[in-house]
């Protein structure tokens, strides 16, 4: 018995009929934690994103003589909380705010991430030394930090809170794709490209990127996740976006604030939904990672 | 080896400047300052003035900047404006508690984290596998806030066994006795951990798998136990060091909301309170500790690296 | 200064504010007593002895002793702990059930005023002395006058144009008997309660030294002198450590001394055994603790560990826990007012809030009754004027107690559409500039939309929900209010009063009253906020009226003159009035007593009592 006979017996049938791409597919389909991450993240997309349009509630005005209902009481499914909002559709409205920073500064910071490592790994020498440099300042100073001197300076909105948190997530994928650059950078066609004078810029965007892709991809599933955690965070640590905004994190502090009155649905839909979409992205990303390392094997 | 290290070294000073000029000058570019904020309403423009000038704020930046850095190399990490006392002797009452309670939560991770990473690396899809997996997961997903909350419902409440608060004793001796009261914190910090460092570990041994060396001992006819766990382990633990030492904030991060919730008095504790109250020395002297101890951290794991990893050592230049 | 924190997890969010507005205005005050408020139970068999611990708020560390304290040594505790230990000239507090002098607590007989008010003469108890046995005598009051005098700049509480700038010439009559002239005539209640509760005899015969070889003399009388002396001193009282060895500090006049002083904040004050004035301690020790945060206060009262402690905000629904362990639970309202000012100065909206009509609108838009008892959950109190409402004073006027402007948001929406603004999509639009009666006023262009925005103080759930409920309900006449949240002290450091060019001059609208805006002194005029030259006019409200009424509450003796300037504010709304939350919802020991909750803020710790 072979440690690695589990893989080869589940890629077996795949490797003589289809390409790497195909083969990835079905490695990820495979995988039921991945396709459940999968559904779940739809659903939640078709409840935050869809569900007001079925559900109307005034998020916007509170109703303090409303105020933290108990679920089932006057049509508010999951009660009101300590202003007066349904909670149901503050969930919704919430979950927007949250998916939509989360998302965006996800990618923001892979992307940053990955043109900055991708640079410092094809260039070496000098300017590779300065720019892990400056990766290694970032790493050392609190992202915590970096958060309360911005939020003293700029207003929270969300195209802020994106740029914020993208502005201190770029690091790690930083690392992990000027590690790739580093072994890419000693293949014979980098090599040959360098020394045919071909254009640096096309060599990182045309060679380096797309042979780090694996990486980036994975990563940037987990960088989104991480970043639904961080601006849940920022929300408990009272940072986050300007009211009558809100998002999931904002919501849970908030909750957890009214423990000892009982007011449980103040607390637990706001914290199942992180849990939940963080772990769909998480089972996501689990599932790309597993079905990468096929193609590369593959290769 | 030594010209490595002094590489390393002279590598780790440039950080440090750049991080002590990078979070100087944001603080000061703050506008306003802290006076007012300091003082109360109630301060007068004279004393407004004069505490400006007693801190240089009146200098300009740069003056400024030159100033807190000799300071900084005699020592000096100032006083705060706030606590009667120099942030050096806060950062000692404060710091060995911060490291008591991450290096017992981080030691905890590790122990379950390195034997899961191994076991997750190589499973097999089963019901098993799933259900670890997602616990993993889920522990990983959830804000330690959250996590905290729900410990304290569970073990303080529903069956009250345990205390709800971290002991509050000054000394390390009878923060050690009032061990019970540390359980819930460590393994708030602990379960966050879990799952980032088996992440980690699970994907070193994937590709150790992968590696010339297992196979070669297998042929040799090496137990599979011991390929696993005397070969792929040992080797697997690099990236888990190499990890560590840039972990640092992050854990600080964590230990920030589990020592307020849990009303534990340590670095965590004075750096929030700092940025409260605008205590720019307490801010500046808890990000520079933070940010030394990464980088030396992170020397440190290099270091290991190359005495367990032989191929690590191989590429030293 | 308290800060409210939230129950649990939420203590992460509280800001820890060491040196708040709250501590450090009630410095201001200086005048203490007892109040009526929620003054605990009295009777029972007075114990002698004992020991009580007292819960001071998160991160308020005391951290000053002497009588003169330097900026960014003012904080609260500081001068309630210090005035136990060095009594003052004068001591106000609610202890009559209103804010009044207090005239066991202090060091002097009542002050005889005369020449129209320009002339103060002032006559010590008889029988004081200090624990190294000297009487207290006006050489004492002279030595203060004198470092004062000579050191105002380094001097915390010092405001040009009073005190001491406003006493022209002191005069020793005899040992007890002291004359003050002042630079022109005062109202006699305001400058006992706002000037001469600062004054506090200090112990010549042993303070008046140069240098630590401790030789005394009457180095004060020169001004340079003076400024050794004061140095000399200051650079004592930076030593918190040795509060409780060094031997300046023992030599005390009132009715405790301090026997622990710990950098961390705690403190514990023990009976003056050499105390000779009528209001003798009952209780041996009084421990003042520090806690990290309001609820680790909470926990250790839980488990009994405080005697008079505090619940969070929002532990209110654990009265009932707490009453049955042995507790009584007691708001502690301060005399004190919370507002939202205005930057009249402000390039954007400064013209739009010069318009009387526009703060009439906003203030109608204001629920407060609704927000006090849902959001505050009736630990706040409604406030329609400048001058503080708990508990009734003879300066509140019949004006402001009725509230002019109710909340009614369809007059408030009124007064917009009949001022030239056209609501369209939520938004009111300025479509008839111009400075007639049915237009919107000086200043205002067309165009010109009604976007606020607002800087409020972070880390209390009930501060977070009265500002959103603010901006629903300005929403709906029209006004869009943007929210900003920050800790307090940014609050502060980022809403300072200012010049239209200047760049700090962008904030528009900021609250910083979790625990009340302004605490007063005992004579509640408003020069300092309301004035065109107040030293925290933050929103540099200026109007002739207010100024000279301002002005006639101070140096008038007209005893109308408080009225009238609380009538003509309330109805002119300088800043937006909110409600007012009390200083702290206490709890204290079933078998405590005596313990007044004075609004000043202060404590007569000497009065308290165990009972059998």
């Amino acid at each position: 018995m072979t440690v690695s006979a589990p893989l080869m017996t589940e890629q077996a049938p795949a490797t003589t009929a289809a390409g790497p791409y195909r083969r990835m597919v079905r490695m990820f389909l495979a995988n039921r934690l991945a396709v459940t991450g999968l559904v779940i993240l739809g659903l939640l997309l078709v409840f935050c994103f869809i569900g007001p349009l079925i559900h109307h509630t005034d998020q916007v005005h509170t109703q303090l003589a409303d105020a933290t209902l108990s679920p089932g009481t006057r049509g508010h499914l999951l009660g009101t909380d300590d202003v007066g909002r349904d909670v149901l559709g503050r969930l919704m409205v919430g979950g927007q705010t949250s998916l939509e920073i989360g998302i965006a500064a996800g990618l923001l910071a892979t992307l940053i991430g990955t043109v900055w490592g991708a640079i410092s790994g094809y260039a070496g020498g000098w300017i590779d030394a300065v720019m892990m440099r400056v990766v290694d300042a970032g790493i050392a100073i609190p992202a915590l930090f970096l958060l309360l001197v911005t939020a003293t300076i700029l207003r929270p909105t969300v195209p802020v809170q994106i740029l914020i948190i993208g502005c201190v997530s770029w690091l790690v994928p930083a690392r992990l794709v000027r590690a790739e650059a580093l072994s890419l950078r000693s293949r014979d066609y980098v090599q040959a490209m360098k020394a045919m004078g071909g254009g640096h810029g096309r060599a990182v965007f045309r060679h380096v990127i797309p042979n780090a892709i694996g990486t980036v991809v994975v990563n940037a599933t987990f960088q989104v996740a991480d970043a639904i955690l961080l601006i849940a965070y920022v929300s408990f640590l009272g940072l986050g976006v300007a009211p009558p905004k809100t998002d999931w994190g904002g919501m849970l502090s908030k909750g957890i604030s009214y423990t000892s009155e009982g007011y449980w649905w103040l607390i637990f839909p706001a914290g199942l939904a992180i849990v939940l979409v963080v772990c769909a992205f998480n089972c996501i990303g689990d599932g790309l990672r597993d079905a990468f390392e096929v193609r590369l094997q593959g290769r | 080896m030594i010209r490595f290290l002094a590489k390393r070294l002279g590598q780790a000073i440039v950080v440090i400047l750049l991080v002590t000029v990078i979070v100087f000058l944001l603080l000061h570019s703050v506008p306003g300052g802290p006076a007012r904020g300091i003082l109360g309403p109630q301060a007068s423009p004279q004393a407004i003035a004069a505490f400006n000038h007693e801190h240089g704020f009146d200098k300009s930046l740069v003056q400024q900047y030159w100033a807190f850095l000799s300071r900084l190399l005699h020592g000096d990490l100032g006083d705060s404006y706030t606590l009667n006392q120099s942030v050096g002797s806060l950062i000692g009452q404060r710091l060995p508690k911060t490291l008591v309670l991450t290096g017992l939560s981080t030691l905890v991770a590790l122990v379950i984290a390195i034997p899961l990473g191994v076991w997750q690396g190589r499973r097999r899809r089963g019901l098993t596998d799933y259900t670890v997996t997602t616990l993993v997961f889920v522990g990983y997903a959830t804000p330690v806030f959250f996590l905290a909350l729900i410990l304290v419902i569970v073990f303080t409440e529903k069956i009250p066994i345990l205390p709800p608060q971290a002991p509050q004793a000054q000394t390390l001796g009878a923060l050690f006795a009032d061990s019970r009261a540390l359980i819930l914190p460590v393994l708030a910090g602990a379960i966050a951990t879990v799952a980032a460092f088996s992440r980690y570990m699970r994907s070193a041994v994937l590709d150790n798998l992968a590696e010339d060396y297992v196979r070669t001992a297998r042929a040799k006819g090496a137990s599979e136990r011991r390929v696993v766990w005397l070969h792929i382990m040992r080797n697997s633990l690099t990236p888990i060091i190499a990890m560590l030492g840039y972990y640092l904030p992050v854990l600080f991060s964590g230990a920030l909301v589990i020592e307020s919730v849990f009303n534990y008095p340590g670095m965590g504790l004075l750096f929030w309170n700092a940025a409260q109250t605008s205590d720019y020395p307490i801010l500046l002297g808890t990000v520079l500790v933070i940010a030394l101890a990464t980088v030396i951290g992170s020397l440190l794991a290099d270091i290991v690296q190359a005495l367990v990893d032989p191929r690590v050592r191989g590429s030293i230049r | 200064m308290r800060r409210r924190s939230p129950s649990f997890p939420a203590t992460a969010r509280t800001p820890l504010a060491v040196l708040g507005v709250a501590a450090t205005l009630l410095v201001a005050g200086c005048s203490s007593g007892s109040g009526q408020g929620g003054s605990s139970a009295t009777g029972g068999t007075p114990q002698q002895g004992g020991s009580v611990t007292f819960a001071l708020p998160p991160n308020a560390t005391p951290n000053w002793i002497f009588p003169l304290g330097t900026p960014g040594h003012l904080a609260g505790y500081n001068s309630a702990i210090r005035q136990n230990v060095f009594l003052p000239l004068y001591a106000y507090n609610g202890s009559s059930g209103t804010v009044a002098m207090d005239e066991k607590a202090g060091a002097a007989k009542a002050p005889v005023y005369s020449n129209g008010g320009k002339t103060v003469t002032i006559t010590l108890k008889d029988g004081l002395t200090w624990a190294n046995g000297q009487k207290v005598t006006t050489r004492d009051v002279e030595f203060w006058f004198n470092l004062a005098k000579a050191n105002k700049a380094q001097w915390g509480n010092y405001s040009k144009g009073d005190l001491p700038d406003n006493v022209a010439k002191f005069t020793t009559v005899n040992d007890t008997t002291f004359k003050l002239d002042l630079t022109k005539a005062y109202n006699p209640e305001w400058f006992t309660a706002n000037q001469l509760t600062y004054v506090t005899p200090m112990p010549q015969s042993a303070w008046d030294v140069e240098d630590a070889s401790g030789k005394v003399g009457d180095y004060d009388r020169t001004t340079d002198g003076a400024k050794k002396v004061f140095k000399y001193l200051i650079g004592e009282a930076g030593k918190l450590s040795e509060y409780a060895s060094n031997p300046l500090w023992k030599v005390a006049d009132g009715p405790f001394t301090v026997k622990e002083f710990t950098t961390t904040g705690q403190v514990t004050l023990a009976k003056n055994a050499k105390y000779t004035g009528d209001d003798a301690a009952h209780l041996d020790a009084v421990t003042f603790k520090p806690f990290t945060s309001a609820q680790a206060e909470f926990n250790v009262l839980r488990s009994g560990g405080v005697d008079y402690g505090y619940l969070p905000a929002l532990a209110v629904s654990q009265q009932k826990t707490i009453e049955n362990s042995g507790y009584q639970v007691k708001p502690w309202n301060g005399w004190a007012i919370t507002y939202i000012p205005y930057n009249f100065n402000n390039p954007e909206m400064g013209a739009v809030f010069k318009q009387l009509y526009i703060r009439q609108a906003v203030q109608m838009s204001i629920d407060q009754a609704t927000i006090s008892r849902v959001i505050w959950h009736d630990q706040a109190a409604p406030g329609y004027g400048p001058v503080p409402q708990q508990p009734v004073s003879k300066y509140l006027s019949q004006d402001q107690k009725n509230n002019p402007y109710p909340y009614d948001v369809n007059k408030a929406k009124a007064l917009l559409t009949s001022h030239g603004w056209t609501i369209a999509g939520n938004i009111a639009s300025c479509t008839k500039p111009g400075t007639g009666a049915d237009q919107c006023g000086a200043g205002i262009k067309a165009g010109t939309q009604l976007k606020f925005s607002l800087l409020t103080e972070s880390g209390s759930t009930e501060t977070d929900n009265t500002m959103q409920e603010l901006q629903s309900s300005l929403s709906k006449i029209g006004i869009a209010l943007s929210i900003k949240s920050e800790p307090l002290n940014s609050v502060l450091d980022h809403s300072p009063e200012c010049k239209p060019n200047q760049s700090t001059c962008s904030w528009q609208l900021s609250f910083f009253g979790t625990q009340g805006s302004w605490y007063f002194p005992a004579y509640p005029s408003g020069e300092q906020i309301f004035a065109t030259d107040g030293g925290t006019n933050l929103g540099s409200y200026s109007d002739p009226t207010a100024d000279k009424l301002v002005k006639e509450s101070t140096s008038s003796s007209d005893p109308q003159a408080m009225q009238q300037y609380s009538s003509y504010l309330a109805k002119q709304l300088p800043v937006i009035w909110m409600p007012n939350p009390a200083y702290q919802v206490s709890a204290i020991r079933n078998n405590l007593r005596g313990v007044v909750q004075d609004p000043l803020a202060f404590m007569q710790p000497q009065r308290w009592y165990l009972a059998k």
